[in-house]
């Protein structure tokens, strides 16, 4: 059986990333095509709050996200971290001028090309 | 505006990374950053057949990609590039691509230094994008832009 690299790392390591992001979006699907909005995401105690500018399409309510914080451009520096889930609206925007949602993420991976190496049975 | 305007030339020439939304056929988002070119009035975006990206472009060939100016921290306009997608195989186009895949993110002292301070990555980094996988051949996502907005 042959080895396979990966370039995975477990979010703990990642964790820079959704504090600190350098840049965020989401994609949503709306009228059945692909939409792209930048987002400011705001990483508290464990909750992804995203703020959508409020002249900016928005995700329909409860629909299906992926979220992504990026950072890196050549190739050994590119990592990421990808959440995928629903977007609720949340009631007590905690910054104007901006609408806020809150992510409930179903699934959370994030990777790091500087990281890659074997994939052991731990990965 | 149209991908060949001086402004959106002069962003593009910047912009390093290209976020790309797509749509599967269930209607499920997915979003991705991926190393691009430009091909005169056509976006090229490197990948292989079997990501995610590339099976939902050949299923619905809409997307949308977003782009920061990484080159230029100063600059915070973010542009927004609504286009169809097709995924491309032919072995000339894959060879451009590369070269000029090349030429943007490996040929400078940043990107040589950057691949010197992960050379014992090396082997592992051809190990990774070998595709001896036939379902999972390198492929060109190339993208028609329809609509172009500066954002910011």
């Amino acid at each position: 059986m042959s080895r396979e690299v990966t370039v995975r790392v477990p979010l703990d390591e990642s964790m820079d990333l959704l504090q600190r992001p350098a840049r965020a979006c989401i994609g949503f699907t709306g009228g059945g095509a692909p939409r792209i909005e930048p987002v400011r995401l705001r990483y508290e105690d464990g909750r992804y709050l995203i703020g959508i500018e409020s002249g900016a399409e928005a995700p329909a309510p409860s629909s299906e996200v992926v979220l992504v914080v990026d950072d890196g451009v050549l190739f050994f520096e590119l990592r990421a971290v990808y959440l995928r889930g629903v977007a609720r609206p949340v009631l007590s925007p905690p910054q104007e001028q901006l609408r806020w949602f809150e992510l409930e993420p179903s699934r959370v991976s994030s990777w790091n090309y500087g990281r890659m190496r074997w994939k052991h049975d731990s990965d | 505006m149209i991908l060949t305007d001086a402004l959106v030339q002069h962003l593009l020439e910047r912009a390093m990374v290209a976020r790309m939304a797509t749509v599967s056929r269930s209607g499920r988002p997915h979003v991705n950053p991926n190393y691009f070119v430009v091909d005169d009035s056509r976006l090229w975006l490197g990948t292989t057949t079997g990501t995610l990206a590339a099976r939902n472009v050949a299923v619905n060939p809409a997307v949308q990609l977003l782009f920061e100016i990484e080159e230029d921290p100063t600059d915070s306009r973010l542009m927004r590039i609504t286009g169809t997608a097709a995924i491309r195989t032919e072995p000339d186009l894959l060879k451009e691509y590369k070269r000029r895949d090349v030429r943007k993110y490996f040929r400078s002292l940043r990107g040589l230094l950057t691949s010197l301070r992960h050379l014992h990555r090396v082997f592992l980094t051809s190990k990774y994008l070998s595709t001896s996988d036939p379902a999972n051949r390198h492929c060109v996502i190339e993208v028609e832009p329809i609509r172009i907005e500066i954002l910011g």
